[in-house]
């Protein structure tokens, strides 16, 4: 449809259509968010409790350790590791789940631990495929030194391995389904080129192979190991058991089946099918309905084979974030590969049409520039969609590594649409004209591939940092601004004659660092009206939940300098709205409370 | 390169622009910092790069060979890397702590001290450093690692009744995690206020720094006299002077 056929104010009414479709989507998303009541969910798990707590000092060796988390979980029987007070490695039970609860672990522990300090060290992996990792201590009888050194950091090597791995599946998604799509379906040629098949089974392979890659290096990242892990039968049965383990193995059954479908759709029609048989209408029936939609529910189930084990279905708003991300990568997946066989089959070949005579634009350029501008709009849409639900505030684009990948991969597609802006307007102008796209000259179709292989090495880069993005904590969980506030020490509360006199008109200034769950540090300066510190006898704290079921936690309040008060390991059990709550004494019989309300990320 | 039939030239400014906007990317992603003057691993010649010189304090600063280890801030046997400072002198510490470990089997830089010549609550601060060098990694993680069980045992708060009025009073002990440039460890900091028929007035803002990396560990302690109701700000300082220092480090 040109740009001719509706009149100026039919245009902007769909303009209109258009951007209130996509404020719509957005507000629908906030509003639900906003409304909802529940506990936030996080894209992570996250420690709720311990059994014994950490730091404990027991009398007598613990029969079991338990792990209870937000969220469910899995691991292996090198997840959990005790180690003494040399750091060694002492033998414990297989870990297991508590009453078959996904969201807990427990492990049985050594009846002849001896006096002394215990860390155990813990690595499971989240609903969302990432690995977290943490650390308790306990003791027994007295407390002692301990030198052990709980490595929790995945090796780099497993980490970049990983990220080709997902990187080779996006690109080998995107060569399987827009190149078999574009071959299959877009351009009529494409069917008997042989390039255009190679392009597409190539696709099918990479996607195989990513898939492989990432299957085998999941159990050396869950259990932390180096990269000689990934043959480990027992690491790679424990990938296996876990969600993202069942999405690859089904990835990789639906990338078969894709591939015989493709293999049916190009095959050469057998001589009774130009004769109209009953066994041609048979075969036809079967390309005509069967294989497009073996096609359509295999495209969706492999996009869902990312999006039911990724960020996705973790985080607020599921029933929305995983159609939302199954569409991006569908979309981008027939844009990038489409392109690159476009480029690949037509405009390269063109480019040299002394040797080539016979390749045309027509119909396959502006088909696709058609799904292009469709697949777009589905980006753009679902893209806005995704980046507020995974980034949440503006201040978190700058401050995490989540945030400026998104920015990066944003200049990237901004640049890919400016070029596909231009690729666009050229269709549209040359298919207006008498002679059609196929009179375009030599030159106009070498700037038009030159503009086209930039788009595809811009989306090759899109489909990088992808990789990288996948497997980065997403902005809304990691982003943690320090919490720094100032609250009025109320009136009359000082005595004019006590010892905190100074402390009148006051106020209590306090930085609370990372402000998220897991241990922080809250620094708490009492100062006087004209800024100085105050030093007060006493000050305790507790930390208390707007959740009536979670008891007021103790805060281990110590002094620094005179009016500095500090709190060096304040735990925070879990994300939310928490209150400080400060008894400061401001006398010997006088104490005044003060409450610090602050939000934990 | 926008389209096919547009004009030559604007073709020529998109790709100018699209490669502007590489640059800029490239650009935003390198480093801004100096090259530095060593890089791992480092020989007991080359990790002084990292330590603070009198330039690095500001005017008026001179550093010293510390030769004895009863007059300064840091208060531990020479060559030994600090966990505890003043513990020693205690008297109420029930846990068994010691103020300094004494690394097995490294090279160290000796003891220096940067300082202005009169030390005061408007002075330039006092800076107490030195570092270790090892034949490898794991001997440094070793050291490492027993610095650290011994700075954990420091207890959050002690007195020292006796000995000369400078250390004579009340002592408070918090510690955190600290990175810099890739160089790992602890900030403790220990805050000294005299008892107030002493000295009412000011109080000491001292940290001490631990912080390792491939085959070395350097020590600094970081010392100020503060007025009471300023606050202490050491923290901040000596993190900023050793980001300047360890960049030279590589």
């Amino acid at each position: 449809m040109t740009r001719s056929m509706y009149p100026a104010g039919q245009r902007w009414a769909r303009l209109v259509t258009r951007l209130a479709v996509v404020l719509l989507l957005a507000t629908g998303g906030l509003v639900t968010d906003l409304a909802s009541t529940a506990h936030p969910a996080y894209a992570h798990a996250y420690l709720l409790e311990t059994s014994p707590v950490d730091g404990e000092v027991l009398t007598a060796p613990p029969a079991e350790v338990r792990l209870r988390f937000n969220e469910a979980v899995s691991f292996n029987e090198r997840s959990i590791q005790l180690l003494d007070t040399t750091a060694k490695k002492l033998a414990i039970g297989t870990p297991g789940h508590v009453d078959g609860k996904a969201n807990t672990a427990r492990v049985s522990l050594p009846t002849d631990l001896t006096e002394g300090t215990y860390v155990l060290a813990w690595r499971v992996t989240s609903a969302d495929s990432h690995v977290v990792s943490g650390a308790l201590s306990f003791s027994i009888g007295q407390p002692s030194a301990t030198t052990a050194p709980v490595e929790q950091d995945a090796h780099r090597a497993v980490l970049v391995v990983d990220a080709v791995g997902r990187a080779l599946a996006f690109l080998g998604v995107a060569l399987a389904l827009g190149g078999a799509l574009f071959v299959a379906v877009l351009w009529p040629a494409g069917r008997t080129d042989r390039r255009g098949r190679r392009i597409v089974w190539s696709g099918f392979a990479v996607l195989a192979a990513g898939t492989v890659v990432v299957l085998l290096v999941q159990g050396p990242y869950a259990a932390g190991t180096s990269l000689a892990g990934v043959f480990d039968p027992d690491l790679l049965g424990a990938a296996l058991s876990t969600r993202l383990g069942h999405a690859l193995l089904a990835r990789l059954v639906i990338v078969l089946a894709l591939g015989v479908a493709f293999g049916i759709a190009v095959r050469p029609s057998s001589p009774a099918a130009t004769t109209g048989t009953a066994g041609a209408g048979a075969a036809g029936a079967t390309r005509r309905i069967v294989l497009p939609a073996v096609a359509t529910v295999g495209a969706v189930a492999l996009t869902l084979t990312w999006t039911l084990a990724d960020h996705a279905q973790t985080g607020v708003q599921t029933w929305l974030a995983v159609p939302a991300t199954s569409l991006h990568l569908l979309a981008i997946s027939l844009w990038l590969g489409g392109l690159i066989t476009l480029a690949a089959c037509v405009l390269i070949p063109l480019g040299r049409r002394a040797t080539t005579p016979v390749i045309t634009l027509e119909p396959a350029l502006p088909r696709f520039s058609r799904l292009a501008q469709i697949c777009f709009a589905m980006i753009a849409a679902t893209g806005v969609y995704l980046s507020w639900r995974q980034v949440g505030t503006w201040a978190a684009l700058g401050a995490t590594d989540f945030g400026r990948l998104l920015l990066g991969k944003l200049a990237a597609v901004l640049a890919v649409v400016g070029l596909a802006a231009g690729a666009r307007r050229f269709v549209r102008r040359r298919s207006r004209e008498p002679l059609g796209l196929d009179a375009v000259p030599s030159a106009a179709v070498r700037r038009l591939r030159r503009s086209v292989v930039g788009e595809i090495l811009l989306g090759v880069a899109v489909v990088s940092i992808t990789a990288v993005l996948v497997n980065t904590a997403p902005a809304r969980t990691s982003y943690a601004p320090p919490v720094h506030t100032t609250v009025p020490i109320p009136t009359n509360a000082v005595d004019r004659a006590g010892p905190a006199a100074g402390l009148r008109d006051g106020s209590v200034e306090v930085k609370i660092e990372p402000a998220r769950s897991g241990s922080n540090v809250a620094d708490i300066y009492l100062t006087g009206p004209d800024g100085s510190l105050v030093a007060v006898p006493e000050i305790s704290g507790q930390l208390e939940s707007r959740d009536r079921e979670v008891p007021a936690l103790p805060v281990n309040v110590s002094a620094a300098e005179p009016g500095h008060y500090v709190a060096n390991s304040m735990s925070i059990p879990f994300p939310g709205a928490w209150v400080l709550r400060l008894d400061i004494r401001v006398s010997d019989f006088d104490e005044t409370p003060v409450r610090v309300p602050f939000t934990a990320r | 390169m926008r389209g096919a039939d547009r004009k030559a030239s604007r073709s020529r400014s998109t790709a100018i622009a699209v490669g502007l906007l590489a640059l800029g990317v490239l650009a935003g992603c390198s480093s801004g910092s100096p090259a530095p003057l060593a890089k791992p691993p480092y020989t007991v010649d080359s990790v002084r790069f990292g330590l603070v010189s009198p330039g690095d304090l500001g005017e008026g600063a001179t550093e010293i060979k510390d030769e004895g280890h009863s007059s300064h801030v840091v208060y531990t046997p020479p060559n030994s890397i600090p966990t505890c400072p003043y513990v020693q002198r205690s008297e109420d510490v029930k846990v068994n702590v010691e103020p300094a470990i004494e690394p097995v089997g490294g090279n160290p830089t000796g003891r220096t001290i940067v300082a202005p010549q009169r030390v005061g609550p408007s002075s330039l601060p006092v800076v107490t450093q030195g570092a270790v060098v090892f034949q490898n990694s794991s001997l440094v993680d070793d050291t490492m690692n027993t610095v650290l069980a011994e700075a954990t045992k420091c207890p959050a708060a002690f007195s020292v009744l006796g000995g000369p009025p400078t250390v004579v009073g009340d002592y408070k002990v918090g510690s955190r995690s600290i990175e810099i440039n890739g160089w790992k460890g602890f900030a403790q900091h220990l805050v000294h206020t005299s008892p107030p028929e002493v000295n009412p007035d000011t109080y000491d803002d001292l940290v001490t720094v631990v912080v390792h990396k491939a085959n070395a560990i350097i020590y600094v302690g970081y010392a100020q006299i503060k007025s009471v109701g300023k606050r202490a700000d050491s923290d901040e300082k000596v993190k900023a002077l050793m980001k300047t220092t360890l960049a030279r480090l590589g």
